[in-house]
């Protein structure tokens, strides 16, 4: 019997070991996946799926840490390995030394479940952190939405008035340019003459009908400094001039009037220009003595 | 699109009407080419007067004109329709003027007068007829001239006005002293006073109707007055010592007037015609004399020695003004005479060792000299102010002489007596 109960004695023995082996390496996989699960950053794929998560449906997932315990279950597969490991080992017999170990067991058992509970406040600490992120995010989200809509609203607005206006613009700048085109052409010809007249030769010869026409104008005594007469005079080639009309005369009198006429026709003919395409039909002459 | 179109045509069109623009800021003093045509003759009624002759001499002796000889002329039309243009025009004419005269009944001649302006090839219209009694068609062609002066000048001519000077014969203690009046041109002169002692300082009344003057008959310095139509006069100032320089206010009313009395300090006084009282205008021990009223009588212009030279003072007459002196230029200015607008001063003014007229710009005071004499004298604005009158030295004996105001064209007048003295312009004549 004593070999029996010897027997009986040792097993015990070998299947307090093999428990507290176990419970070992399933509290180095607890701690190890709580490791591995919580070092990397979560919060990323959290904040992913708050966008489409609503209030009440975070108050239900409130309680994740509930699959928290779970792992330690699913862990039991990885057991058979280590048992035939401790069973090829012969278990050392001392009662004193087991009784050690159950306690040690217990100890690392009981810090294990402190841990345990540890982990599991700090993950609801981090649920609710992250619940408040989530509704802060949501929160900024339709914030955002709403702005984006306003303001896509408003480009919409303003995009359209652009276009009209666009429109617009076009349609009046096809019109100035048509108008524009036309008098390019009547202008390109004016600036070709514009050329020609502010030539050397063209200054000299207007020079040469101003000294000809002031050594004709025989003043009277009304033409005081202060008069202006506007005078438009009508020549042909050979500067025979064939029409004088007095447009204006401030400050004059019928003489000035007349004496301004009679200087152009007595400055009749007037000097030919050195270039024919120099020749002008017509001149304003501005009579304003000093 | 209408707004557009008319822009465009002022934009293309604008171009076509001004190209070259042109400014004339000087001109020349030049006379203006004239032909005056011999007017178509009323014989006998003309008495053989040449009207179209004393017109072309009216208008040369203003300076402004210069007359085609008639030698010159290929035709000779007396009337404006009958005016070659283009053949006037290329004889370096402007104008031309032509004229006719008709004898009515009684001896009486109308003068109708036309001008063509050759270069515009328009008629320019005189406005009227002139009709003189017998023996005024000499006025009548004054007025004639007159009118084209006006016409092409701007400035009413002074042609038809009258004159006077005094006029010394004979040698002392022999000599005749003699009061004339005569027209413009010194033709037609008239006796209204003649005597064997001096006769000085004549002025016309402003409606040329009398003559004030100072008369040494009764030996002493007398003013009178004398109306040169009916020869009426007055002797309006016989006071002791020195009566001299008598002038007329614009209004007729008063003379100016200097005055020595016994104590022989001139000044001068103002003397109400109506009242015979004079009142005391400058109070200087010097010798003040020789007034002259602006246009509008407000002040006088005198000469006066007190500086230790002759020159011009100006005297207002509003208040109890101080005589200012107006004249700096050179050691000797007396004589003055206010020109009709009263903007220019004519006097008498010692040039470069001579005795000259000069004419004095009261707004800047700038004097220019006009004649050339030695001893020329007396200066006296034409009524229109285009001309001045004065006595030169010809000769050794003082003749009469008109110069334009821009000194350009002076003109000895024909004095059928002795020396002329003192000559003055009358104003224009109603």
């Amino acid at each position: 019997m004593p070999r029996q109960k010897s027997l009986t004695k040792g097993r015990w023995r070998a299947i307090a070991l093999s428990l507290l082996l176990h419970s070992g390496i399933v509290a180095a996989a607890v701690y190890g996946w709580f490791t591995w699960k919580h070092k990397p950053p979560q919060p990323t794929t959290i904040a992913i799926e708050a966008t489409v998560v609503d209030e009440r449906a975070l108050k239900n997932i409130a309680p994740p840490p509930k699959p928290a315990p779970e792992p330690p279950k699913q862990e039991p597969e990885p057991e058979p390995e280590p048992a035939p490991i401790e069973e090829q080992g012969p278990p050392k017999p001392d009662p004193a030394e087991l009784e050690r170990k159950k306690e040690e067991e217990r100890l690392a058992q009981e810090k294990l479940e402190q841990q345990k509970l540890e982990e599991q406040k700090k993950v609801q600490e981090q649920a609710k952190l992250e619940a408040e992120k989530e509704a802060a995010a949501k929160a900024a989200a339709e914030k955002a939405a709403a702005d984006k809509a306003a303001a896509d609203k408003k480009a919409l607005e303003k995009k359209k008035a652009d276009e009209a206006a666009a429109a617009k613009k076009a349609a009046e700048e096809k019109a100035r340019e048509a108008s524009e085109a036309e008098l390019r052409k009547s202008l390109a010809a004016e600036e070709r003459a514009t050329a020609l007249q502010s030539s050397d030769e063209a200054a000299r010869w207007r020079a040469s009908i101003v000294a000809r026409i002031q050594r004709a104008w025989i003043k009277p005594p009304s033409a005081q400094a202060g008069i202006e007469c506007i005078v438009r005079v009508t020549q042909v080639p050979g500067g025979e001039v064939t029409g004088v009309q007095v447009d204006s005369c401030t400050g004059g009198d019928a003489a000035l009037r007349q004496s301004v006429q009679d200087a152009v026709y007595r400055a009749s003919p007037l000097p030919s220009p050195p270039n024919p395409a120099l020749f002008d039909r017509n001149l304003i002459l501005t009579f304003k003595p000093e | 699109m209408r707004k557009l179109a008319t822009c465009l045509l002022l934009l293309c069109a604008a171009p076509a009407f001004a190209q070259l623009q042109l400014t004339i800021t000087s001109g020349v003093t030049d006379p203006i080419p004239i032909a005056v045509v011999p007017f178509e003759r009323a014989v006998p009624a003309d008495g053989g007067i040449d009207v179209a002759a004393i017109v072309q001499r009216d208008l040369e002796s203003s300076g402004r004109f210069k007359a085609m000889k008639r030698t010159d002329m290929l035709s000779r039309p007396t009337t404006a329709s009958a005016v070659d243009v283009l053949a006037w025009k290329q004889q370096r004419n402007d104008y031309v003027v032509v004229g006719r005269l008709t004898a009515q009944p009684g001896g009486a001649v109308t003068v109708e007068a036309e001008l063509v302006n050759v270069l515009t090839g328009q008629p320019l219209p005189l406005g009227k007829k002139w009709t003189a009694g017998p023996g005024k068609l000499r006025n009548a062609a004054h007025k004639v001239a007159d009118a084209v002066f006006e016409a092409i000048i701007g400035v009413r001519g002074a042609f038809a006005t009258q004159i006077a000077y005094v006029s010394v014969d004979g040698q002392p203690p022999k000599q005749r002293y003699q009061l004339i009046v005569a027209d413009a041109d010194g033709e037609a002169p008239q006796v209204i006073l003649e005597r064997e002692r001096p006769i000085m300082s004549p002025a016309w009344s402003p409606d040329g109707s009398m003559l004030a003057y100072v008369s040494f008959e009764s030996k002493l310095s007398a003013v009178y007055v004398q109306n040169v139509r009916t020869g009426q006069r007055s002797r309006v100032s016989a006071r002791a010592g020195i009566n001299g320089a008598p002038t007329w206010s614009p209004d007729g009313k008063k003379l100016a007037l200097t005055l020595g009395g016994s104590g022989g300090n001139l000044d001068i006084y103002l003397l109400d015609l109506a009242t015979q009282q004079p009142r005391r205008l400058t109070d200087d021990p010097g010798i003040d004399t020789e007034a002259s009223f602006t246009p509008d009588g407000s002040a006088i212009y005198f000469t006066s020695d007190r500086s230790g030279n002759p020159q011009i003072y100006r005297l207002g007459l509003a208040g109890n003004e101080k005589p200012k002196r107006v004249t700096f230029t050179g050691a000797y200015n007396a004589r003055p005479r206010v020109s009709p607008d009263g903007k220019q001063l004519a006097v008498l003014t010692l040039d470069d060792g001579a005795y000259r007229i000069g004419v004095q710009d009261l707004a800047s005071g700038t004097l220019s000299v006009l004649t050339k004499g030695r001893q020329d004298e007396s200066p006296s604005f034409a009524p229109n102010g285009a001309m001045v009158i004065l006595a030169g030295r010809q000769g050794g004996k003082g003749v009469l002489q008109t110069i334009s105001i821009d000194g350009q064209t002076s003109l000895r007048l024909n004095a059928d007596a002795g020396e002329v003295r003192e000559p003055v312009w009358g104003p224009y004549l109603p």
